[in-house]
């Protein structure tokens, strides 16, 4: 069972935070997070490309794109890399829209923080932030992004969209 | 399956109001197929993004530093 990222009690409507404690020293987490995405983004869930994704990139400057890679070669943004400062920080855009398209206007932040904490630990915290950038649509989206795993609540949730597209549809 | 061919008819139609099936019609047969689509907004909907994703992450740093400390 994995464990449940810590949410912040801080209520932004523009911002979701998270924080996660890693038995990590922060120069592997930095790696981890920065060099060897591919290896632990959910890419079947998480990707926006036709092709079955197999690789998420950053290329590790200020200005990077971040990418991820399909089966077929193909590339799709996500975003690209507004501040890089190895170990500690980093700042990505989050290009992807409420329709999962790529769109270099759209312009969401992300900032990760990899915080030492104590021998071979490291703190990290992200804010996902600019979700106004997402207009209209950005209580969907923050729910998107910051929903944590209450099953029964969810599935509640769930059922009440799929009814309301159920009725919408017909 | 004790259902009728209407009940399965109806509950189909459904899952393709809320999109996670797609039809296509052939001749008097309807055949349905998962939409994929709506099947990844379903997941997404479920799994929290962030949660998921830095979940996955701390799993990976993890084995990392186990890695780096054995050796």
């Amino acid at each position: 069972m994995m464990a449940e990222p810590i949410t912040s009690t801080v209520s932004d409507p523009n911002s979701v935070r998270k924080v996660i404690d890693v038995e990590a020293p922060q120069r592997v987490a930095w790696r981890v997070f920065t060099e060897q995405m591919g290896t632990w983004w959910p890419l079947a869930m998480y990707k926006i490309g036709k092709a079955n994704a197999v690789d998420a990139i950053i290329e590790p400057r200020l200005g990077g794109r971040w990418y991820e890679r399909g089966e077929d070669g193909s590339t799709c943004d996500w975003g690209r890399v507004l501040a890089w400062q190895p170990h500690d920080r980093l700042v990505l855009s989050w290009d992807v829209t409420a329709d999962w398209q790529y769109d270099p206007d759209l312009q969401t932040e992300i900032e990760i923080r990899f915080i030492p904490d104590g021998e071979g630990r490291t703190r990290v915290e992200l804010e996902h932030r600019r979700l106004d950038r997402y207009g209209d649509r950005r209580d969907e989206m923050r729910t998107i992004f910051d929903k944590t795993g209450d099953w029964g609540r969810l599935l509640a949730g769930f059922a009440e969209v799929a009814a309301t597209s159920a009725k919408a549809a017909t | 399956m004790r259902v009728t061919r209407s009940a399965v008819s109806q509950h189909l139609q459904v899952l393709r109001a809320a999109g996670l099936v797609m039809v296509k019609a052939d001749g008097t047969r309807r055949l349905y197929q998962v939409d994929r689509r709506g099947i990844e907004a379903l997941r997404r909907w479920l799994d929290g993004f962030w949660d998921e994703t830095l979940g996955a992450f701390k799993e990976a740093a993890e084995r990392a530093a186990t890695k780096v400390r054995k050796s």
